[in-house]
C-alpha cells in the first residue's frame, strides 16, 4: 500500500508541478502550450548544473533558470507581442527539442543519454521521529515532493486569500475591468509565466536527478501535454485541477503496474492517454447539459 | 516611389517570409560564431553535403518526400483555421494500415495492393484526423489537446502491434516483416530510399496546391482562417470545410506514412517518422501556409538537413541546429505578423 | 469645490472627427445633461476628459488649474470618475471586491475582506445606494449592478461623477431610484454629468444642459429657459428639411419581406426581439429607429439566419425563410451589410480582392466547376473598387488598413452588387466622415427608386429621417410606434424623440403624443 503511494506520488509531482503553474496563466488568459518543451530543457538543465558543481541544488537552479528563459521568450511573443499561441508554442517545444539534444552533444559530447558521477540525486527525507504505522507512509518522498506541496499549499493560499489571486480569477473573467482599475494585465499574465518558471525548472530537475537519474532524449515523454490536459480539464478552477492530476497519475502509476504485471509495454502507456481523452470529452458532455 | 510602395504591400507575405528567413540564417551564423566555425564554411558544407553530388542529391531528395507531405498536411488544416497537431500519430497509422494491407493479404496481385495499400493508409490517417475533428467543432473541445492525447495513442498502439501480434520474424525488435514485392515502390538508387513513390507524391501535392490556390473551397478555407464569422455571415458552411481540412490534413500525413512503408523501408517499424510531422509544422507556419512556398520550404530544410550531416562531421556543429535556424524563422515571421497587424490597426482606431 | 472646464477639444479617428473644438464649462454641485444624438459627439468628449482617449487638441482644467489625464487613473486622482454604458464587472466575484479591486485593502498578504464589505456597506448607506457587498455580481439585477460601478467611483471620493446614457439598461422604477441617487450626489456637493439622448430623463433631473450636433456644441441652456421643442431642433439640426422622397416608381404595394410575431432570444436566455411584425414593401426605406441594445442586432441575426428565430415566421415573397442558411438567403434575393465591419462584415487581414469575392464565389460567373476564375474576380474588383468610390492604393492592399468609410463603401458595393430584392443595413454610416455618408444614402435611395426593398436600422434619428418611408421605434424587443413619413412632420420629431422609455403599445403614436 504504502509503495503504492509513492509510486503515485512520483507520477504526480511533475504534472501537478506544471499544472498548477498552468492553471494561473490560463486564470489570466494565456494556455501555455510550450509546457513540454520547457519541461524537456529544464531536465536537462538540471542534469548539467548537477554535474558541473556536484550539487543537485545548483542542478535546480540551472533547470529554474532555463525555464525563466524559455517562459519569458513565451511572454514577449505571445503576451507583448500578442502573436499566435499554438505557432509560438509549438515552434518552442520543437526548438526545445532540438535544443536539448544540441547541447547535450556539444556539452557533453554523447547522443542518446547522459548521466555522469558526479551527479547528485536529489536527497529522500526521512524523518526518525514518526510512529510506526505512519513512518512508511510519510517517508521514502524525494524532496521535490515536499517542495510540491509547500507550491500547491502556496499557490492554494494566494488562490483564496490574496489580492493578486483576486486579481487572477478577475482578470480570467473580465481583462477590461482590471484595465480600468489601472491593473496591467500583462504585467500579471508575466507574473505567473514567471510562477509557472519556478514549477517548471523543478519538476525537469525532479525528473532527472531524482526519478530518472541522466538525461534521455525526449525524456518528457508526453507529461507536459498531459499537464495542458489537465489544465483545461480545470478551466482555471484548482480543485478540478487537482482531481485530473490525481487521476492521470493515478493511470501513469496503474500503467506501470500493468507493465510489471506482464501487459505490454505499449498498451499500458496508452491508459493514461486514453483517460485524458475520456475525462475531457465527459467533462464537456457535462458542461453542456448544465 | 508609390510602384514600389504597392507592389511591397501586395507580397507582405513573402517578403515577410523571405526576411524571416533570411534573419534566421544570420542568427545560424551567431550560432556557428558561437562554435569558432565560419558561418559561411558551415553553410557551405551544408550544401555541398546536399547538392555535392548526385548521391548526395538523390539523398536530398529522398528526405524531402516525407517532409513535404508532412508540411503540406499541416498546411492544409492550419490554413482552414484547424490547429491539428496530431499528424504524427496519423502518419503513424497510415504507415501501419498499408502495412497490415501487404501482410494481411500477401496473395493479391500488385495492380490490387498497391492502391489498397495507399487506400488504407490515407483512410486511416484520415479516420484519425476526423475523430478529433468532429469533437472540437461540434462539441467544443479544444483540438489541440485531442490531436496530442490521439497522437500518442497511435503511436504506442502501432508499436504495440509491431512488437506484439505483427512482430516481424527474423528481424531485430520493433519491426513487421517486409511488405510483398508485389506492392512496393522501387528504389530508384542504390544508396538510398529514394523511390517511385515520389511520383505518386508529387502529383498529390500538385492537386492540393491546385485545390488550395485555385479552386471555392481554398478560397472557403483562406477566409475560415482569416475570420470565421466572416465566413459565416458571407454563407459559408464553415463546419462543412473545416471537417475536410482536417480529413485531407490527416490524409496527407496517412501517404506520408504509407509511403514510408511502401517505397522507403517495406516494413513498419516503430519509429519509423523521427518527427516529419513536427519538421512540417515548422515549415507550414514559416510560409504562412501558402503550399507551393511549402514545397520551396521542404526543399530547402532537406538540403540543410541533409547536408548538415556533413557538416556535423566536418564542424562538430550538431545538425540539430537546423530546426533551431527554422524555428528562429518561424518566430520572426509569427512576430513579423502580430507586429504589422497591430500597425495596421493602430492607424484605424475606431 | 469643483469647478470644471473644457478648452476647444478636438478628438479625430482617423480622418473622422468625433469632437470639434468644443469649450465647456461645468458648474459645481450641479447636475449637467450632454446631450445629442448617437454619434454626436458626447461619449467621446467625455471619454477625453476621463482618459480613456488622447484628444488632438484642447486642455481640461479644474479651479483653473490645468488637467495633466493620460488614463483613467490620473482622472481618478483629480476625483473625475465615469460609470460606462458597458459595465466592466467580475461576474463571480463579490459586490466589496468588484469596487475595491484595484485598490483592496490589505491585512498583510493578503485581503482584507471584512474590511472591504465593512467599508462598502457604510459607503452604500450614505448615499443611499443600498446594496449587498457580499452579493456575487452576477446574481444582482441590471439596476444593483450599475450601484456597484456607482460605489467603485464613490470609493475612490470622485467628486465629479460623468454617467454615459445610465438610463438606456434601466427600467423606469430603476431610473427613478437612480435620480433620487443623483440628488443625493447633488445635495453632497458632488457635480454629476449625464450623457443622454433622452430628452424626458434629461429634462427631469438636469440643471443645466449642453447641446452637442456633429461634434460641434451648439449650446448650453439653463433647465428653466428652454422647451423641449427648442432643445429637440438644436438635437437634430435648425433646418429639418425633409428631403422630398419621390413615390417609388414601381409602388404597387407588393410586399417583399414580411416578418410575422417574430421572437428572437439574447445569449443569456431571454427575449430580444418580441412579438414584431413588419411588412416591408416594394420600393420602401423602413427605418428600424432606437437606441442600440434593445435588440436590433439580435433582430438582424435573425433575418440573416445566424441566430435562431424561436417563434413566428418570416417570409420572402411569400417563401418563408426562417430555416435558410446565409448562402440560401443570398440566393433567394437577400443582402445584409452588418454594423461592425470589422468582426462580421470584413476580414481584416485579408486583402480586397478576398474581401469582395465573399458570396459570390458559388456563381457560374466566377468559378468554373471549382475552379476560380482569377480574371473575372480581378475585373469585379477593380469595378466595384471604381463604382463605389473605395480609395485604395491596390486591390491586394489589406482591408483593415483603409479608412472607416472606405470600408463601408467596400461592404456597400459588394451587397448592392448582388441586386438584392430585399437589402438590410445596419449602422451604415457610423464613423464615416461626411461625403460618405451622402454618398451611402445615395446607393441607397437609387436602390429604392428601383423597387427594391431597405430595411435601415439605424441610431442616428437624423438619418432615419433623411432616408425612411416607414419608420419603427424598437424599444426592449418590440415596435413601440410605427409611423408613416407623411406622420413625421417637424412635430414628431420631437415627440419621437420623446418616445416612452419601454412601456410596449398598440398604437403607439398616441402614446407618444401624450408626453
Amino acid at each position: 500500500m504504502a509503495s503504492w503511494l509513492h509510486a503515485v506520488v512520483r507520477m504526480v509531482i511533475p504534472l501537478l508541478l506544471l499544472a498548477q503553474g498552468g492553471t494561473w496563466t490560463l486564470q489570466t488568459g494565456i494556455l501555455n502550450i510550450g509546457q513540454e518543451g520547457a519541461l524537456l530543457l529544464s531536465a536537462f538543465f538540471g542534469v548539467l548544473g548537477n554535474h558541473l558543481f556536484g550539487s543537485w541544488i545548483m542542478g535546480i537552479l540551472f533547470a529554474v533558470g532555463i525555464a525563466l528563459l524559455y517562459n519569458l521568450l513565451f511572454g514577449l511573443f505571445c503576451v507583448t507581442l500578442r502573436a499566435n499561441i499554438w505557432v509560438v508554442g509549438m515552434t518552442l517545444n520543437i526548438m526545445a527539442d532540438a535544443g536539448a539534444i544540441l547541447l547535450m552533444k556539444s556539452i557533453f559530447g554523447v547522443k542518446g543519454g547522459f548521466r555522469s558521477d558526479r551527479m547528485v540525486p536529489m536527497p529522500i527525507l526521512e524523518f526518525s521521529s514518526l510512529p510506526e504505522w505512519l513512518a512508511p507512509y510519510c517517508n521514502g518522498y524525494s524532496l521535490a515532493a515536499w517542495l510540491t506541496l509547500i507550491f500547491v499549499l502556496f499557490c492554494w493560499y494566494v488562490d483564496s486569500r490574496t489580492v493578486f489571486g483576486m486579481r487572477l480569477k478577475a482578470a480570467g473573467e473580465n481583462e477590461e475591468a482590471l484595465e480600468a482599475a489601472g491593473i496591467s494585465v500583462s504585467r500579471l499574465r508575466y507574473a505567473t509565466l514567471l510562477v509557472n518558471s519556478l514549477a517548471v525548472g523543478l519538476a525537469g530537475a525532479f525528473l532527472s536527478t531524482s526519478y530518472l537519474f541522466g538525461f534521455t532524449q525526449g525524456m518528457s515523454a508526453g507529461r507536459g501535454w498531459m499537464a495542458v490536459g489537465a489544465v483545461i480539464f480545470g478551466g482555471g478552477s484548482m480543485k478540478w485541477m487537482l482531481g485530473a492530476v490525481l487521476l492521470f497519475g493515478l493511470a501513469q502509476a496503474g500503467g506501470n503496474q500493468l507493465q510489471a504485471l506482464g501487459v505490454p509495454s505499449y498498451y499500458a502507456l496508452m491508459l493514461p492517454y486514453i483517460l485524458v481523452i475520456l475525462s475531457l470529452v465527459v467533462r464537456q458532455w457535462v458542461k453542456k447539459r448544465g | 516611389m508609390r510602384w514600389i510602395a504597392e507592389r511591397v504591400q501586395r507580397h507582405r507575405e513573402s517578403l515577410m517570409v523571405l526576411g524571416s528567413f533570411a534573419a534566421s540564417l544570420l542568427v545560424g551564423g551567431g550560432i556557428f560564431a558561437l562554435y569558432g566555425v565560419h558561418p559561411l564554411e558551415a553553410y557551405g558544407h551544408m550544401l555541398s553535403g546536399a547538392l555535392g553530388d548526385t548521391d548526395a542529391l538523390v539523398a536530398t531528395l529522398s528526405r524531402m518526400v516525407p517532409i513535404a507531405l508532412a508540411t503540406l498536411s499541416i498546411a492544409v488544416a492550419f490554413n482552414g483555421g484547424m490547429w491539428n497537431i496530431g499528424a504524427e500519430g496519423q502518419l503513424y497509422l497510415g504507415a501501419f494500415a498499408a502495412a497490415w494491407v501487404g501482410l494481411t493479404l500477401p496473395g493479391l496481385p500488385g495492380m490490387m495492393l498497391l492502391p489498397l495499400g495507399l487506400a488504407a493508409g490515407i483512410g486511416a490517417a484520415a479516420l484519425w484526423a476526423w475523430i478529433p475533428g468532429i469533437l472540437s467543432l461540434k462539441r467544443g473541445l479544444n483540438v489541440v489537446v485531442l490531436t496530442i492525447m490521439l497522437n500518442s495513442l497511435a503511436i504506442y498502439f502501432t508499436s504495440a502491434l509491431a512488437t506484439g501480434p505483427y512482430a516481424g520474424t527474423r528481424v531485430s525488435s520493433g519491426a513487421t516483416d517486409r511488405i510483398p514485392e508485389a506492392m512496393r515502390f522501387m528504389h530508384l538508387s542504390n544508396f538510398s530510399t529514394l523511390n517511385t513513390g515520389i511520383f505518386v507524391a508529387l502529383v498529390a501535392v500538385a492537386c492540393m496546391a491546385l485545390v488550395m490556390l485555385c479552386t471555392v473551397p481554398g478560397y472557403d478555407w483562406r477566409i475560415c482562417r482569416l475570420n470565421t464569422r466572416f465566413a459565416r455571415y458571407g454563407g459559408v458552411d464553415v463546419v462543412r470545410r473545416q471537417i475536410w481540412a482536417m480529413l485531407l490534413s490527416g490524409a496527407f500525413a496517412g501517404l506520408a506514412g504509407s509511403l514510408l512503408v511502401m517505397g522507403d523501408h517495406y516494413r513498419f517499424r516503430v519509429g519509423i517518422s523521427p518527427g516529419y510531422t513536427w519538421t512540417g509544422m515548422i515549415l507550414a507556419m514559416m510560409v504562412a501556409y501558402h503550399p507551393l512556398g511549402g514545397m520551396a520550404a521542404a526543399f530547402v530544410y532537406a538540403v540543410m538537413s541533409s547536408g548538415a550531416l556533413e557538416m556535423e562531421l566536418m564542424t562538430d556543429v550538431p545538425v540539430e541546429v537546423v530546426e533551431i535556424i527554422l524555428g528562429t524563422a518561424v518566430l520572426f515571421v509569427t512576430a513579423g505578423f502580430a507586429l504589422s497587424n497591430r500597425w495596421a490597426n493602430r492607424l484605424r482606431e475606431d | 469645490m469643483t469647478y470644471l472646464r473644457m478648452e476647444r477639444v478636438t478628438k479625430r479617428f482617423g480622418s473622422f472627427v468625433a469632437v470639434k473644438d468644443v469649450s465647456l464649462e461645468i458648474a459645481p454641485g450641479t447636475i449637467h445633461a450632454v446631450v445629442g444624438e448617437n454619434g454626436a459627439g458626447k461619449s467621446t468628449l467625455m471619454k477625453c476628459l476621463y482618459g480613456m482617449h488622447a484628444p488632438e487638441k484642447g486642455a481640461f482644467y479644474l479651479a483653473d488649474r490645468q488637467l495633466l489625464i493620460r488614463s483613467p487613473r490620473d482622472a481618478m486622482k483629480y476625483g473625475i470618475g465615469m460609470v460606462h454604458q458597458h459595465f466592466m464587472l467580475v461576474p463571480s466575484a463579490s459586490v466589496a471586491e468588484n469596487v475595491v479591486l484595484g485598490d483592496e485593502p490589505r491585512r498583510g498578504w493578503g485581503f482584507d475582506g471584512s474590511r472591504a464589505s465593512r467599508e462598502i456597506r457604510e459607503l452604500s448607506r450614505k448615499f443611499g445606494l443600498e446594496v449587498e457587498p457580499d452579493m456575487p455580481v452576477h446574481a444582482l439585477p441590471v439596476g444593483l449592478q450599475q450601484r456597484v460601478e456607482i460605489l467603485k467611483l464613490l470609493y475612490r471620493k470622485a467628486s465629479i461623477l460623468i454617467f454615459d446614457e445610465p438610463t438606456a439598461v434601466l427600467s423606469p422604477g430603476e431610473v427613478d431610484s437612480l435620480f433620487a441617487i443623483l440628488r443625493g450626489f447633488r445635495k453632497e456637493g458632488k457635480t454629476v454629468i449625464f450623457i443622454a439622448h433622452n430628452l424626458e430623463e434629461v429634462l427631469a433631473i438636469s440643471d443645466t444642459l449642453s447641446v452637442l450636433r456633429q461634434g460641434e456644441l451648439i449650446d448650453t441652456v439653463p433647465r428653466g429657459e428652454v422647451t423641449p421643442k427648442e432643445l429637440a431642433q438644436m438635437m437634430v439640426g435648425r433646418e429639418i428639411a425633409l428631403p422630398v422622397l419621390e413615390e417609388a416608381s414601381s409602388g404597387d404595394g407588393k410586399t417583399l419581406l414580411s416578418l410575422n410575431n417574430l421572437s428572437v432570444r439574447d445569449d443569456w436566455g431571454g427575449w430580444a426581439v418580441q412579438d414584431l411584425s413588419l411588412d416591408l414593401q416594394e420600393g420602401e426605406i423602413f427605418g428600424i429607429a432606437g437606441v442600440t441594445g434593445n435588440g436590433q442586432s439580435e433582430l438582424e441575426e435573425a433575418l440573416w439566419g445566424l441566430r435562431q428565430i424561436e417563434k413566428g415566421s418570416l417570409l420572402l415573397d411569400g417563401e418563408p425563410l426562417q430555416s435558410a442558411n446565409p448562402r440560401e438567403r443570398r440566393k433567394k434575393g437577400m443582402a445584409y451589410i452588418p454594423e461592425d465591419r470589422l468582426k462580421t462584415g470584413l476580414a481584416p487581414l485579408g486583402d480586397l480582392e478576398d474581401n469582395l469575392l465573399m458570396g459570390y464565389q458559388y456563381a457560374p460567373d466566377f468559378s468554373r466547376r471549382g475552379f476560380l476564375r482569377r480574371g473575372a474576380v480581378r475585373s469585379f474588383a477593380a469595378r466595384i473598387l471604381q463604382r463605389y468610390g473605395v480609395a485604395a492604393a491596390s486591390p491586394r492592399v489589406q482591408s483593415g488598413t483603409l479608412s472607416g468609410g472606405n470600408m463601408q463603401r467596400l461592404v456597400m458595393g459588394r451587397e448592392l452588387e448582388q441586386n438584392p430584392k430585399v437589402l438590410m443595413v445596419s449602422q451604415p454610416t457610423r464613423g464615416v466622415d461626411v461625403g460618405g455618408i451622402s454618398a451611402i444614402h445615395d446607393h441607397l435611395l437609387r436602390l429604392r427608386s428601383q423597387g427594391r426593398g431597405i430595411l435601415l436600422i439605424s441610431s442616428s434619428l437624423e438619418e432615419i429621417l433623411a432616408l425612411s418611408d416607414r419608420v419603427g421605434v424598437m424599444v426592449k424587443g418590440r415596435f413601440v410606434a410605427v409611423l408613416s413619413r407623411r406622420e413625421i412632420s417637424k412635430e414628431r420629431i420631437g415627440a419621437l424623440m420623446l418616445q416612452g422609455r419601454g412601456e410596449s403599445a398598440e398604437g403607439g403614436t398616441s402614446h407618444a403624443m401624450d408626453r
